[in-house]
């Protein structure tokens, strides 16, 4: 027998000489896999021409050929991949939406810092290769994970506090983070029937009232919570994650959405409906940016100034560069510009979902659509109080404005760009699950079967049911 | 008769596309039935093959999967993609033409007959 563990470690040697070739370390397992499922089906062939076990392990060996050449093929094949679609695509969105902001503040007269808003943008960098380096893997278990949970957390309610001092509602920044913390629940949950998906619920619930009746959390924040949370649960449940009935499973997650509706509704909310609806019921108070909204559009053209220029908009609308960039790039350029800015965010998240396609791991694309959609709905929650009378508080424009937000978006960026680093090696680790497939396969199992197999080789037995396979033992 | 390496290179990711019309199959497979259906003259290594298999993978031509075998061993099998159907036909087509022109030329020619 220790010939045989001694051929069994000539395999072994051979596969580390191959590793040693490849230098990107996460696809050695993926090598290694690859190279030992052969080894063992070339010895089996030879152990069928009637060889002993350790001499077919070695011939097996023999076989594979140079280690040094088959590592350095290895090598140029396995590399880490950088999705530079994506990443080319957020830094122009980065760098020509600031220089269009800075011009359009220049155009109505106010003075821009040029030298804050680079330092601004470069602040934002180090959060970018932050969320690379971490790589989405550390994420789903492990201590990496423990400490990210517990920053949120610590951050969340840091923030709370700041909120009474600034005049923004700095928790919402915190959102897309626990859209990340939502996903690492989920992961934990997956093949466990209907105990997981109940979890998840009551995940998305509690964050809810936490988040709007605790920390009077705004409506874009909900918006993106709700969002992401649904959007997530709605392909956890495709992808039979969950292993529950599909019905109940979208019943569940459409009640997070009802209940939103009893949550933040309250009057001071309702009103804003009142407003959007009809403007001029209040036109100098609740009233006055909607009706302002309503001018500038009805009066903008196709291209160039329409009927609304810059002057009037920095008499009539208050923070038109932070809170209303885009209405007035409709005002100075018309609506060709904003069908090129549309276009531009558009592709961006079209891009990023497609490129989902190549990464095989399952929990890699879950954290790519997750983060996807918490830009989509940051971004959408822009347009409404910038193109319609709906107005209420808002996400500063995606990646071209608002200096925290950028680098909590950027860090996202990296998480994103890191799960397409490793798209083509990572593989989900199986989850810890009985099922039918599983217990069959069971050691006890895969022994009867090799030992009926071995019994038909030699002519013995035939076994045509389970029960007789059974009797065998 | 070893068969000259630059010769070979080219053609292996057609004939390994070749080798998967009729079906799915995993890696040792696909070396085992090279070797039967060219007379042994192609004995392609795991080491050329696998790193092969990965770029026709990340090229979309084909898709992989795991399977348990029914002796509890689960192998990794490749699948033609449409993409992959189609470069294999314009690659066999491909070689039709050149192989053609090849052999006529090593004929020499004598069949022609110029006035």
């Amino acid at each position: 027998m220790s010939q045989y563990n001694e051929a069994k470690q000539h395999s072994q040697n051979y596969i580390e000489q191959v590793c040693e070739q490849v230098r990107w370390k996460k696809a050695h397992p993926i090598v290694q896999e690859e190279l030992l499922a052969h080894i063992e089906d070339q010895a089996e062939a030879y152990r069928e021409e009637g060889y002993e076990a350790d001499d077919a392990e070695y011939l097996a060996v023999e076989q594979m050929g140079d280690p040094i050449l088959a590592g350095s093929q290895f090598d140029k094949v396995y590399r880490p991949r950088v999705e530079w679609n994506v990443l080319l695509l957020a830094g122009s969105i980065i760098l020509l939406g600031t220089v269009l902001r800075l011009t359009l503040q220049i155009a109505s007269g106010v003075p821009v810092d040029w030298g804050t808003e680079i330092i601004k943008i470069f602040a934002a960098l180090p959060f970018l290769v932050l969320g690379y380096s971490l790589d989405y893997t550390a994420l789903l278990s492990g201590k990496t994970s423990k400490i990210f949970v517990f920053i949120v957390v610590i951050l969340t309610i840091l923030l709370k506090d700041i909120v009474q001092i600034a005049g923004n509602n700095l928790v919402n920044y915190t959102i897309p983070l626990w859209v990340l913390l939502f996903i690492m629940t989920v992961y934990a949950m997956r093949g466990k029937e209907t105990t997981g998906f109940l979890l998840a619920f009551a995940e998305i619930i509690a964050m809810l009232l936490i988040f709007a009746v605790l920390y009077k959390t705004t409506i874009p924040g909900i918006l993106v919570w709700l969002g992401s949370t649904f959007i997530i649960t709605l392909y956890a449940l495709k992808k039979n994650w969950f292993r529950c009935s599909k019905k109940l499973g979208f019943l569940f997650a459409v009640c997070p959405i009802i209940l939103s509706g009893f949550v933040i509704g309250h009057p001071h909310r309702i009103d804003r409906i009142k407003y959007m609806l009809n403007p001029g019921v209040d036109s100098f108070g609740y009233g006055y940016v909607p009706s302002q909204i309503s001018e500038i559009m009805k009066n903008a053209s196709f291209l160039g100034s329409g009927g609304v220029n810059l002057a009037y908009l920095t008499e009539h609308l208050p923070n038109m560069h932070t809170d209303y960039i885009l209405t007035t790039a409709l005002s100075y350029w018309g609506w060709l510009s904003i069908l090129v800015i549309l276009l531009s965010y558009g592709i961006f998240f079209t891009l990023c979902f497609m490129a989902c396609k190549k990464v095989k791991s399952q929990m890699g694309r879950f954290v790519i659509v997750a983060i996807t959609s918490c830009w989509v709905l940051q971004f959408v929650s822009y347009l409404i109080i910038n193109f319609t009378t709906l107005q209420m508080s808002t996400y500063p424009l995606l990646f071209v404005q608002g200096g925290y937000m950028r680098m909590i978006n950027l860090f996202l960026l990296g998480i994103v760009m890191s799960v397409y680093k490793t798209g083509a090696v990572q593989k989900d680790a199986e989850p810890k699950t009985k099922t039918s497939v599983d217990s069959f396969y069971s050691e006890r199992n895969l022994a009867q079967i090799r030992k009926s197999d071995q019994q038909i080789k030699e002519g013995r037995v035939i076994v045509k049911t389970m029960d007789e396979l059974e009797a065998l033992e | 008769m070893a068969i000259d390496k630059s010769l070979q290179t080219g053609s292996t990711t057609m004939l390994l596309l070749k080798l998967l019309e009729d079906g799915d199959l995993y890696g040792y497979q696909m070396i085992e039935r090279l070797e039967e259906r060219s007379n042994n003259v192609f004995a392609l290594k795991a080491g050329t093959l696998y790193p092969l298999l990965h770029n026709m993978e990340e090229q979309g031509l084909v898709v992989s999967y795991e399977q348990m075998a029914e002796t509890g061993r689960k192998h990794k099998y490749y699948s033609l993609t449409k993409k992959g159907r189609d470069l294999l036909a314009a690659k066999e087509q491909e070689w039709q033409v050149f192989s053609g022109a090849v052999n006529k030329v090593l004929q020499g020619g004598s069949a022609i007959v110029t006035i």
